[in-house]
């Protein structure tokens, strides 16, 4: 018997489809996929979040107290003045009954303002004593009052978890810490495109509720101008697709937008800052 | 002007991975083909014993063991591939150049004794970066087999 080794054909045990053509074809998978992940469950949350009464907020709230200290805050002229203002901005907006907002001061040089959980709206001095004008500090409390309003930090907070937790368990899984970065930064996206949405809602809706309550919507714009002079050059270098808030110099083109002529002669009809400082 | 360096580098790495992995990948095919084929006088047998009839005048112990590792490319598809399932052709062209390698080097040690055969052929495959979650994927091929030196008739 004549023995022999055969010639290995090539094609049986080695797939020759081209490496770059699957490598497409699975990467357009996977991205699919996580488009369809991160809208669906943005859109619950989105749904879900005004479903969650606003008492269970103040609870969440509440257990953090004791660790941020908010508890030992002691009562100052400013907080007076900037929770009178809120209560008066609230009165014209469509709240219901049972939402309260609480404002903290606190006395550090920091120029900024946010709004959280459970009604909570903190203020920093920085900003403050930055803005001549009432209205112009009532812009930023009518901003973060919309905030709460519209229920933005909770949807921000479930939607943030629902997808962080969907992502992980159909992407964590696989031992490449490389989708997951592609991954991330699509969530990432996503989540300031909601947060450019809620930043511009927040400006149109606290715009109203000013201009109910002064009969005017004059010296909101300060606001505005105080964020573009602000904005240095890092920032403007990052594309507004990365940004949490737009562009400074939009938001002003819109309140601007929104303002009739008469703001033009409106040294009357604005009120000073009692707590601006040169 | 803002640049996102992480992901630029991944692609760095992918493209590297893909240039050079590809590159190793047709010459070692190259090599095992042209290897092969000077090789091909030697037979290679999965049956335990020569046929009884054969003249033996030798037998020996001939091993052939390689290392071969994933490039970056491969390892991202398989990454995917662990999402949505399927054949995973980037590691099958992988484990087909380990095997076809370990059997080459096999057949060069029984080269050196003049063996015309190989009986009892046996292939043990483990992968040596396992657990290892950060490292790329290496995988360990092993061929062994009694090696037959027989008088001619």
């Amino acid at each position: 018997m004549q023995y022999q080794n055969p010639k290995l054909p090539d094609d049986i045990n080695v797939t020759r489809s081209h490496p770059l053509k699957t490598f497409v074809k699975l990467l357009t998978m996977a991205a699919v996929l996580a488009v369809i992940v991160i809208l669906s469950l943005n859109l619950f949350a989105q749904y879900m979040a005004k479903a969650i009464p606003f008492r269970f907020e103040s609870a969440i709230m509440e257990r953090f107290k004791a660790i941020d200290g908010i508890e030992k805050e002691k009562p100052s002229v400013p907080q007076f003045y900037l929770q009178d203002l809120a209560d008066r901005i609230l009165a014209q907006s469509d709240a219901p009954e049972d939402m309260k907002i609480t404002v903290h001061y606190s006395d550090e040089d920091v120029v900024n303002a946010f709004a959280t959980l459970g009604g909570n709206v903190f203020f920093y001095k920085g900003l403050v004593q930055k803005l001549k004008s009432e209205q112009a500090l009532a812009m930023v409390m009518a901003h973060e009052i919309a905030h709460i309003v519209n229920r933005d930090p909770i949807t921000a907070l479930g939607r943030g978890l629902s997808t962080a937790i969907a992502l992980s368990a159909i992407f964590g899984s696989s031992d490449n810490a490389l989708i997951r970065r592609f991954v991330g930064s699509g969530e990432t996206l996503t989540s300031l495109k909601y947060s450019r949405d809620h930043e511009r809602n927040a400006d149109d809706d606290g715009y109203d509720w000013i201009n109910k309550l002064y009969g005017h919507g004059c010296g909101a714009e300060e606001l505005f101008e105080l964020f573009e002079n602000m904005s240095t050059d890092d920032d403007s270098n990052l594309p507004e697709i990365l940004t949490t808030h737009p562009y400074a110099s939009k938001r002003l083109q819109r309140i601007r937008e929104k303002q009739d002529n008469t703001c033009t002669y409106s040294s009357g009809k604005i009120t000073p800052n009692p707590l601006y400082k040169d | 002007m803002y640049i996102p360096y992480d992901i630029v580098a991944i692609i760095v790495f992918l493209m590297l991975g893909y240039g050079f992995g590809q590159l190793a990948e047709k010459k070692h095919y190259r090599s095992i083909k042209q290897r092969e084929n000077q090789h091909k006088e030697i037979l290679v047998f999965s049956a335990k014993t020569p046929p009884s009839d054969w003249q033996i005048e030798s037998a020996e112990l001939v091993q052939g063991s390689v290392v071969v590792s994933v490039d970056y490319f491969k390892r991202f598809l398989f990454s995917l591939r662990n999402i949505f399932g399927g054949r995973v052709e980037a590691y099958e062209s992988l484990i087909d150049r380990g095997r076809r390698e370990a059997v080459l080097r096999m057949k060069e040690q029984a080269a050196l004794s003049s063996s015309q055969s190989i009986f009892n052929v046996k292939f043990e495959t483990s992968s040596i970066s396992r657990g290892v979650s950060s490292a790329l994927g290496s995988v360990e091929v092993f061929a062994y087999g009694t090696a037959v030196k027989t008088t001619p008739k």
